[in-house]
């Protein structure tokens, strides 16, 4: 038994897992991660049918780049941004309709935060009015728990660019809570 | 206090409101954060805006902690089984060729005999004899794949989907049948056995011949995972740990 053929023996194996296997690891991966890409599609997109459009398309796309996937990047942090470009992507052809058609109407939802004891509803609607820049870096921080460089990576920005939406984005949270607050 | 250690490098206002930001959320390096702790023990109002972080990131974490419980929609399950397409699969191994091809026979058989939607009806017997019973019980390729096969792995062309329990504790799975003709259907446990409930043509294009399985559902297979699912589907380890049970 010459080792020799058994590296070669080896290294076959090893060459036809390296074919089948990222796509594999990607798909039980992404099982894993389902409920915190509905989050996160949730906070970015602000109602059930709307997020889980997004994870659907996000899925998609994931499954069809699972080559371009490396083990030595975070799987969550690589879905998350192909999660966020598929927002993007559909924020522009929400945009593009939007100028053909009628504007839909703003804030339409706000009146629900009254009934809203737990105050998850307030901020669920509070969170939808500021800009999208500012919402993903807080749904990446403080929801998803992203360290700075990490959801600066992820949305493919500078890291002082990032800590400045996460402060401009609480500021305005905070205010618009204390507003609500103070006017129950 | 002494703090010698840290004057000659301090470019750190504990004061900047993106200094507090960032230590109410973990960012700062120890000693940067032992400098903020110090300044907050000498002004309340430093400390009360940490406060405010960590209560509104607490707050917006328990605005979404629901998301994470509720149960994820079949719809995205099935996004998550469906195969990849074909331009991007790896190319198939001999093996596979050669099941697929033998799964083509008994697919085109059960294909021409189901041309939309086969409910539990009539006798199966003839239909697709190598797959299934008289009485739509799964046999052969189909049976073993249903036992053996974790989501996404075909075996003798039949590829098990997403796996789920019924308000019964029993489990269903279902499958895609790689055919040149594709069929998905669905399968619930009944003692030891799998019996086939519903089987429907996966995709109305027979443009791409010898290639896989539509990558969705057909809705006749949805309508039957929805009426029949209590709670969410099985999650990779979910699933592995009941096929090591045995599906019981």
């Amino acid at each position: 038994m010459s080792p020799s053929m058994e590296q070669t023996a080896a290294a076959g194996r090893i060459e036809e897992m390296s074919l089948h296997e990222p796509a594999a690891i990607v798909r039980d991966g992404l099982g894993a991660l389902l409920p915190r890409l509905r989050r996160f599609a949730r906070v970015l997109a602000g109602n059930v049918h709307d997020a889980d459009d997004l994870v659907q398309a996000t899925l998609e796309r994931a499954l069809a780049r699972a080559s371009q996937w490396r083990p030595e990047q975070r799987l969550d942090a690589w879905v998350y941004g192909i999660l966020r470009n598929a927002w993007v992507d559909e924020q522009r052809a929400r945009g593009r309709r939007a100028r053909v058609f009628a504007p839909e109407s703003a804030g339409a939802d706000v009146g629900v935060a009254a009934i809203d004891a737990s105050g998850a509803l307030a901020l669920q609607s509070a969170l939808q009015q500021l800009p999208g820049e500012q919402r993903e870096a807080i749904a990446l921080v403080l929801v998803e728990g992203l360290s700075y460089r990490e959801a600066a990576a992820t949305l493919d920005v500078p890291i002082g660019t990032l800590t400045s939406r996460l402060a401009r984005g609480r500021g305005a949270l905070q205010a618009m809570l204390d507003h609500a607050g103070a006017t129950p | 206090m002494s703090s010698d250690d840290q004057t000659s490098r301090t470019v750190l206002d504990p004061a900047d409101p993106q200094v507090l930001m960032a230590y109410a959320d973990g960012e700062l390096a120890a000693a940067d954060a032992r400098l903020v702790e110090a300044a907050m023990a000498g002004d309340p109002a430093l400390a009360r805006i940490v406060e405010e972080h960590r209560a509104l990131r607490a707050q917006l974490a328990g605005a979404f902690e629901s998301v994470l419980a509720a149960p994820v929609p079949a719809r995205l399950q099935a996004a998550l089984h469906a195969s990849s397409t074909p331009a991007r699969r790896p190319r198939w191994t001999r093996r596979e060729w050669l099941a697929m091809a033998a799964s083509l026979v008994v697919g085109m058989a059960l294909a021409l005999a189901l041309p939309q939607l086969a409910v539990r009806t009539r006798g199966a017997a003839g239909l697709a004899p190598a797959l299934v019973d008289a009485d739509w019980t799964a046999r052969g390729a189909l049976a073993r794949a249903l036992d053996d096969q974790l989501a996404g792995q075909a075996l003798a062309g039949v590829r098990p989907g997403l796996s789920f329990r019924m308000q019964d504790g029993r489990y269903c799975r279902t499958f895609q049948l790689q055919a040149r003709r594709a069929l998905a259907g669905l399968a619930c446990r009944d003692g030891t056995a799998w019996r086939v409930s519903t089987l429907a043509a996966a995709s109305e294009d027979g443009a791409a011949p010898m290639q896989q399985a539509g990558s969705t559902l057909p809705p006749a297979v949805l309508a039957d995972i929805d009426a029949r699912i209590a709670g969410a589907s099985l999650d990779a380890e979910g699933e592995r740990s009941a096929r090591a049970h045995g599906w019981r």
